[in-house]
């Protein structure tokens, strides 16, 4: 249990230029933590393992929170996790108060990132304990459940994260075996004898496949153009009283516990803390009109998300989604290995962790508020400076991460792969998992399998382990209960996304993954007339996505109408392709 | 007003995606089959023939899917070609260059070195996203100048000299 939260002021500068970094990288759109932490990573190459976690650190949080700063002023969201932020913030922006907005940001994200940090600092050197009695078969089930987890959110389809699940393990499958000493899938090539390296899989899965992304992409879909002023700053403290302690309370714990769940991740955080939010209010209309508690809700529930990752991170080894994912192999690269072990043989590391978690969010508080221009000045950085200063970096950092040209094809070819796979609808960030966990996966199957003799059912004989698994199919099942909520903000098919704005139902060109971007908008029809309930949304879309609901309230003599539209799907694609 | 067609060619893309993986799991299955057995249960190629079934499964339920959901249902559209916005495109030009100059510019990176490597890579890169003359000059050179005063000088990473070693 570290003891001391304040650093050595060695690393200071560490934490204040990852702090930095992350926020600049994470405001400029379509630039997510993810993206972030691993064009970054090879800048900790030389650092010792104390000022390269620190750093990281520095820029996870530093990413999470500078998401939002696109999102308020340009409707843009920085990364998928602020998308929800966007709803209100943006529209308190265009009543010109966009300093009050990113102010109530930068503070529900201090708030969010603390309360997130002390349930860190208190749960994961216990749940770290457990773990510590954990065999194999255990071990085994808690992987297939951070798998499938990962699959199930995949916003596409379920099936389509299993492959890439899949393929991600069978990444991990190149190079000698843990247990024989027996080449496997190296095709001669020294360079993959030790398996196929994480970094420049992590360049190409995020920063290339994102290059190219941007390239084929129209201007004006993630065009930075003039933000809008930042004026209103002095009310903020005002609108923060009145949203009320209790909204900053319960949207941290639910950011906190959505963060521990594997797979979930900010976006996740941040939507079912807006929802709340809206559900228990008594103005649910008014959320999307620019109130102060449609930004606290999601920002204070995707910084505490930030804590609530790094949980499963620490105590058992386990990232929980992407960004995690690729701290993980930060730490992996500077000789720290997480898990169980991280409490006991590597402790001394957990302070600078800690000290650099807490503060982070301290200089995001302090960072934010005094350069809150600056920040929104970097939105309009031009994609002629951005994305070719993020193309050489990949590459060089690619050649650094190994040293050899072969780390520069292979990050190319993984660029080009992930690519080819987001066009066609399939995630990317469950192969990052899979490459990352499949080594633990195969270990932990087959020494459960030596150790029993052969015998299957040694993974079902813990009740650990059976929970774990059941857990693990349950999962999936419990995918279209979650989306059929989702619908209520935005039901997701494919790229397109509709969205009920204050006084129009708006159809919108969305690409969600690995980094989140935002297409041509279309005017469906006019939902000035729909009204809200008190405890209800007012539209759904059925589960196979064929049909729309809106229910509009009744105008006397006229009985409640209901507005039925027929294969919606379909007719959101027309509408989108056709304008 | 924007109109689109559905491209024949890739009219069932998860038929095509479905397809290509089908080839993948049974290639990656193949070479599975040559790793040896090894002592103890389950070995070394337990798990590539595991996964080589499951993706194998999970690739004919896309290519199923995708060939019974027909053109109607397309993720894909295939832009008229009068249309502007061939964005929309499955592999959009820009993109297109954009691999093979990254592909150039990894090609290149030893012989020429990181220096002309960069500069030209960067200034391609400028172009491909709409800057100017005076943009491609400019960022080329504070990118280059920028990745080898951290790369080389604070980092001390040997970064190829090429033809100006």
């Amino acid at each position: 249990m570290p003891t001391d939260l304040f650093l050595d002021a060695a690393l200071w500068p560490y934490l204040v230029g990852g702090v930095m970094l992350g926020i600049v990288v994470g405001a400029v759109p379509g630039l997510t933590a993810t993206l972030a932490i691993a064009l970054l990573l090879p800048l900790t190459f030389g650092l010792s393992p104390e000022r390269a976690i620190v750093m990281m650190t520095g820029i996870f949080t530093g990413g999470i929170y500078g998401g939002s700063i696109a999102a308020i002023t340009l409707r843009i969201p920085g990364a998928p996790a602020s998308a929800m932020t966007m709803l209100d913030g943006h529209a308190m922006a265009m009543r010109g108060k966009a300093g009050s907005a990113i102010a109530l940001a930068t503070f529900s994200s201090f708030v969010g990132g603390i309360v997130g940090g002390v349930v860190l600092v208190l749960f994961a050197p216990a749940l770290a304990r457990v773990a510590l009695g954990f065999q194999s078969p255990e071990m085994f089930a808690l992987v297939v459940l951070a798998l499938s987890a990962v699959a199930t959110v995949s916003p596409d389809s379920f099936v389509k994260g299993l492959i890439s699940t899949t393929l991600g393990v069978m990444l991990a499958t190149v190079g000698i075996d843990q247990l024989v000493p027996v080449p496997r899938y190296t095709f001669g090539s020294i360079n993959l004898l030790v398996g196929v390296p994480l970094i420049p899989v992590v360049i190409g899965l995020f920063a290339v496949s994102e290059l190219f992304h941007q390239a084929g992409e129209p201007a004006h879909v993630t065009e930075t153009g003039s933000p809008i002023a930042t004026g209103g700053l002095a009310e903020w403290w005002a609108d923060a009283r009145r949203v009320g302690w209790v909204t900053f309370a319960k949207s941290s714990v639910i950011g906190t516990l959505v963060g521990a769940l594997p797979g979930a991740g900010g976006a996740m955080a941040a939507f079912l803390s807006y929802s709340e939010a809206k559900r228990s209010s008594p103005h649910p209309e008014r959320f999307g009109t620019g109130v102060p508690v449609g930004i606290v809700a999601p920002e204070a529930a995707n910084n505490a998300m930030t804590g609530g990752a790094l949980i499963p991170l620490l105590a058992f080894g386990i990232p929980g989604d992407a960004v995690t994912a690729v701290i993980l192999g930060g730490l992996v690269i500077h000789g720290i290995t997480p898990g169980p072990q991280l409490f006991g043989e590597s402790a001394h590391l957990l302070e600078p962790l800690f000290g650099a978690y807490f503060l982070s969010y301290v200089l995001i508080l302090v960072l934010g508020l005094l350069l809150l221009p600056l920040f929104s000045g970097i939105t309009r950085v031009p994609r002629p400076v951005i994305f070719p200063l993020i193309g050489a970096l990949a590459v060089v950092a690619a050649f650094t991460s190994e040293g050899t040209v072969f780390a520069m094809y292979l990050t190319v070819a993984v660029g080009v792969g992930a690519f080819v796979l987001r066009r066609f609808g399939y995630p990317v960030i469950p192969i990052l998992l899979g490459l990352i966990l499949g080594p633990m996966l195969e270990a932990n199957f087959r020494r459960s399998l030596i150790l029993s003799e052969g015998d299957p059912t040694v993974f079902v004989r813990s009740p650990v382990s059976l929970a774990l698994l059941l857990a693990a199919i349950v999962l999936p099942a419990c995918r279209g209960r979650t989306q059929g909520s989702v619908a209520h903000a935005g039901r997701r098919r494919g790229e397109t996304t509709s969205v009920v704005s204050p006084d129009q139902f708006v159809a919108v060109e969305v690409v969600e993954d690995p980094t989140f971007s935002v297409g041509r908008r279309s005017v469906l029809f006019s939902a000035a007339d729909f009204l809200a309930g008190p405890t209800h949304a007012i539209y759904d879309v059925r589960s196979d996505g064929e049909a729309f609901v809106m229910i509009r309230t009744a105008v006397p003599p006229r009985p409640s109408e209901l507005i039925l539209v027929q294969n919606f799907e379909h007719e959101l694609r027309t509408s989108v392709s056709t304008r | 007003m924007t109109s689109f067609r559905r491209g024949k060619a890739l009219a069932h893309p998860d038929a095509a995606s479905g397809a290509f993986l089908l080839v993948v799991a049974v290639a990656y299955g193949a070479i599975g089959l040559r790793i040896p057995p090894g002592a103890g249960e389950p070995g070394p190629r337990a798990l590539p023939i595991v996964l080589a079934a499951a993706l194998a499964v999970l690739s004919t339920w896309v290519l199923v899917r995708g060939l019974r959901s027909g053109a109607g249902t397309s993720s894909i559209d295939v832009p008229d070609p009068t249309d502007d916005a061939n964005a929309r495109r499955p592999f959009p030009r820009e993109a297109s260059l954009a691999v093979i100059a990254t592909l150039l510019c990894v090609a290149f990176f030893q012989p020429l070195g990181f220096v002309v490597t960069s500069l030209a890579y960067a200034g391609a890169l400028v172009w491909l996203f709409g800057g100017n003359r005076r943009m491609i000059v400019g960022v080329s050179v504070a990118t280059t100048a920028g990745l080898f005063v951290f790369f080389r000088l604070i980092l001390g990473v040997r970064l190829p000299p090429g033809l100006l070693g």
